[in-house]
């Protein structure tokens, strides 16, 4: 459920393009001169949407960088999935646009104690078929998530999941081996969608595919898929839930590549709205008349933008050369030049997109504030010839296809020689790297590579375990640390998210010494919407819940 | 002209049948695996993936998943896309009507330029000549993806004459939407064939035959009609021949810019995600293209000049 990349297949042509234009100021803010104005978020940030819409005949919207390769939910998590999917199956429960965990299938939920939690189904609820939603369903559709052949990119959230039972009719209990109260979350994302069990059995290994589809309970169902070019989805004459219903009659969803067509079409009208824009349409959408762009502020996403250390031998084997490479990086420029000031530095891997709207809030931001720092050159190089690592070389392994990543690879380059490291940068084709997430054997010949992660919710605790302790999805380094393991397990454990946050923060002090990852920006929420439409939320919300029901027209 | 025709049917299902195994070749030895593409960032277990690969028959050896393709090719299935499970016919038919149609286009307005341009030149040595000499330099100079952001943003953002992306349906909607793509991608090649056809005239109106029939009184209509274009017209037909197959490939980048839900985006996708059947289809649909595109202007140019009918039999 934690998600390490976004391989974009732009064409080299329109990378290159775009690195020519903006990877000499790039290069000029490590002076730190060259910072443009940042655009500064223009709504309020407590708004979590834009308002709702009335009942509409057609919507086209950006589908992110490529056509979905199944609509099977639990397949693939990558942007264009995660956007679409969710309006097709629901979930157990349902995502809002602020966060709030809503009834969906499920209509009550409940965790008598740390290892149960009891699911109480709507009645109401049908499929798109006509076929109730039975409990039974609900067990076989999260059951899936442990299936080796269905091999689910949700799999992780259900490691200490120990038995999902049917514990009456319309009721289903979900047992843990140890305490959790974060799995609840879980249930609001695409790995807590309920499927038709028959349909899906009965379809086998063609489940999913365009040709054979799904049968699910959400706002809309597939019209239409070509594979490539778009998937057109049709408001579900069955939907069972009036007040969640669907404004828009159809919504066409279109896949561009290349960063400067996808603003061409969204100000030209031929798109009506998109989430995730590059950072390189904002100056174009900034001028559009015919929508507007919304950018969001300082954690207005749980995307985060790191350096994973791919090993603890070699060039960043020593603690000092890690701290020392984090002391260096200017993150301000970054964010400022590289991201047209659409980011913000990123000081802890869960910075403030995780806890911005927490209960804990205020205990999160005091210990985030204190790892607030400048760029210190000189106490870096310091610190690397205190390690011995002078002339020491590094690797970093980066996605050429994506231009961002390019240019930081380029500015990460330029802060490692400055700081007496020798630098190696290697970009690697999508494929590849999308292997470094996957195979040990494609990392082993890197020191470190690039990721642009997300979580769909915010929840500190479970980004930090993802990769920070024994059963995290993405521990890619085989990190280990017992006390960030112990204080993550009872993060995990507590119920209360203020006891959570202390836990957590106990780790996060650990974590920003050990530096199995380093942080870097964080990027800022942009949606474009045309005026023509409205409703669409302007968190990161839409990569979880069934967000297009509310889009329609003004 | 049966021979001729036979002969090159023979060449194209060689050349086919030659870039198929090279393809599919190297797509093989590039690193990656489309299993990988569906397990998304998730490491499976070692039964999944195997279970995933054998579905796939990825775990075939090369020569033995080369038959199968094969086979399943000569008898009419072109399988199925290993990324979506799609027809591999169904995903390369959708867009494959916008691709053939920007290209129809596009090349049209490569002749009726290009050869408007080129003949303005050669029979108007001085000025005119000078600066479609001037225009054709710098035309061939502006590559695809140049054009494209020019013309999108002045005739798509400034004057709202053309959409700036995608196309409507309907084929007026089609058209309307193709226009600026086709005008990105001719730009080069206008260029290029107004070059050849100046001088291919050039040539023929310096011939002793040309200058008799003037000296002879014969209309210049005529004249340049029967003497100077036909005997022109070899060197130009190759070069559109030439220019019609360059365009398909070119049309990957144009229609990206513009995006034209062509096969362009399918090619690309499915070489990043190495969809072995579907690229296999693209690919050889574009060698097809080629082949396909000299062999026609090859018998165009055999019905304008009956010397070149008799094929192997060159004096």
């Amino acid at each position: 459920m934690m998600h390490g990349r976004t391989p974009r297949a732009a064409l080299p042509l329109a990378a290159l393009a775009l690195l020519a234009g903006t990877a000499v100021t790039a290069c000029g803010s490590s002076g730190g001169n060259a910072a443009k104005a940042a655009p500064s978020s223009n709504f309020n940030t407590a708004q979590v949407t834009t308002a709702p819409g009335r009942a509409l005949s057609s919507l086209t919207w950006s589908g992110d960088y490529r056509a979905p390769y199944s609509e099977d939910p639990l397949k693939t998590a990558d942007y264009p999935e995660e956007t679409i999917l969710g309006n097709v199956c629901q979930g157990v429960l349902q995502t809002g646009p602020d966060y709030t965990l809503d009834p969906a299938v499920a209509k009550a939920w409940k965790q008598p104690d740390a290892r149960h939690l009891v699911l109480d189904l709507d009645p109401r609820a049908v499929f798109s078929d006509g076929h109730p939603v039975t409990a039974d369903d609900v067990v076989y559709s999260l059951l899936r998530n442990q299936d080796p052949t269905v091999a689910s990119n949700y799999a992780d959230a259900y490691h200490d999941v120990s038995s999902v039972r049917a514990t009456g009719a319309g009721q289903v209990t979900v047992t843990f081996n140890r305490d959790d109260y974060l799995f609840l979350r879980t249930l609001g994302t695409l790995g807590g969608s309920v499927v038709e069990k028959a349909f899906a059995v009965g379809s086998g290994q063609n489940f999913g595919n365009a040709g054979t589809g799904v049968v699910c309970s959400g706002p809309y169902t597939v019209a239409s898929f070509d594979g490539t070019n778009a998937m057109v989805l049709k408001r579900n004459p069955r939907f069972w839930d009036p007040a969640k219903a669907g404004k828009a009659e159809t919504v066409t969803f279109k896949f561009l590549a290349d960063p400067s067509a996808l603003a061409n079409a969204l100000s030209s009208g031929s798109l009506q709205g998109g989430f995730d824009l590059p950072s390189s349409t904002i100056g174009q959408l900034q001028k559009a008349t015919n929508g507007k762009l919304y950018i969001g502020g300082e954690g207005s996403t749980t995307q985060n933008i790191d350096l994973i250390v791919a090993r603890f031998t070699g060039g960043l084997a020593d603690a000092r050369v890690r701290q020392a490479l984090s002391m260096a990086i200017d993150r301000k420029g970054i964010a400022q030049t590289l991201f047209s000031g659409a980011a913000d530095p990123l000081y802890a891997v869960a910075g403030p997109g995780f806890w911005e709207n927490s209960p804990a809030r205020s205990d999160y931001a005091a210990a985030y504030s204190a790892l607030q720092v400048q760029p210190d050159l000189a106490n870096a190089s310091q610190l690397v010839k205190a390690a011995g690592a002078t002339g020491q070389q590094i690797s970093i392994g980066y996605a050429a296809g994506v231009p961002t990543e390019v240019q930081l690879a380029q500015v990460l380059q330029q802060t490692g020689d400055a700081i007496g490291l020798k630098v190696k940068i290697i970009g690697l084709p999508d494929q590849q790297y999308g292997s470094l997430f996957i195979d040990p054997k494609a990392r082993a010949a890197y020191d470190s590579f690039l990721t642009i992660n997300y979580l769909e919710y915010p929840e500190a605790a479970t980004m930090y375990s993802s990769y920070a302790t024994k059963a995290g999805s993405q521990n890619f380094n085989g990190y280990t640390d017992p006390g960030v393991e112990a204080s993550l397990l009872k993060a995990q454990g507590s119920a209360d998210p203020r006891q959570r946050a202390m836990y957590v923060l106990q780790a996060q002090t650990v974590l920003d010494r050990d530096l199995p990852w380093i942080p870097i920006v964080q990027p800022r929420a942009l949606l474009f919407q045309n005026s023509a439409v409205t409703g669409a939320p302007l968190t990161f919300s839409y990569m979880a819940g069934p967000w297009v029901a509310a889009v329609g027209a003004p | 002209m049966g021979r001729l025709l036979l002969h090159r049917l023979g060449g194209l299902v060689t050349t086919l049948l030659l870039s198929s195994v090279v393809i599919f070749g190297s797509l093989y030895l590039a690193p990656g695996s489309p299993e990988n593409v569906l397990f998304g960032n998730r490491a499976p277990s070692a039964a999944a993936r195997a279970a995933v690969r054998h579905q796939l028959h990825l775990d075939q050896p090369l020569p033995v998943r080369y038959w199968d393709w094969l086979t399943a090719v000569l008898h009419g299935d072109l399988g199925r896309s290993m990324v979506t499970g799609q027809s591999v016919a169904g995903r390369v038919g959708a867009g494959l009507g916008s691709t053939l149609l920007l290209v129809a286009l596009s090349i049209s307005l490569v002749v009726i330029l290009g050869l408007g341009l080129g003949t303005a030149a050669a029979l108007r040595p001085g000025r005119v000549d000078a600066t479609a000499n001037a225009l054709t330099s710098l035309s061939v100079t502006v590559p695809p993806f140049v054009a494209s952001t020019l013309l999108i943003s002045v005739f798509a953002v400034k004057l709202g004459w053309f959409p700036a992306s995608g196309v409507q349906s309907g084929l007026l909607g089609q058209l309307r939407g193709l226009v600026l793509p086709a005008c990105a991608l001719a730009v080069v090649s206008c260029g290029f064939l107004a070059r050849v056809t100046r001088n291919a005239l050039r040539e023929q109106l310096d011939r002793e035959h040309v200058q008799t029939a003037q000296v002879r009184g014969l209309p210049r209509r005529v004249v340049l009609r029967d003497h100077v274009f036909r005997n022109a017209l070899p060197p130009i037909i190759t070069a559109i021949g030439l220019l019609t197959s360059g365009l398909f490939a070119s049309t990957l980048v144009v229609e990206s810019a513009f995006a034209v839900p062509g096969i362009g985006q399918l090619t690309i996708q499915s070489v990043a995600q190495k969809d072995f059947p579907v690229v296999q289809a693209v690919a050889l649909l574009l060698v097809a293209a080629f082949v396909v595109c000299n062999a026609v202007s090859d018998l165009v140019q055999a019905l304008i000049d009956p010397r070149l009918r008799i094929v192997g039999r060159t004096t």
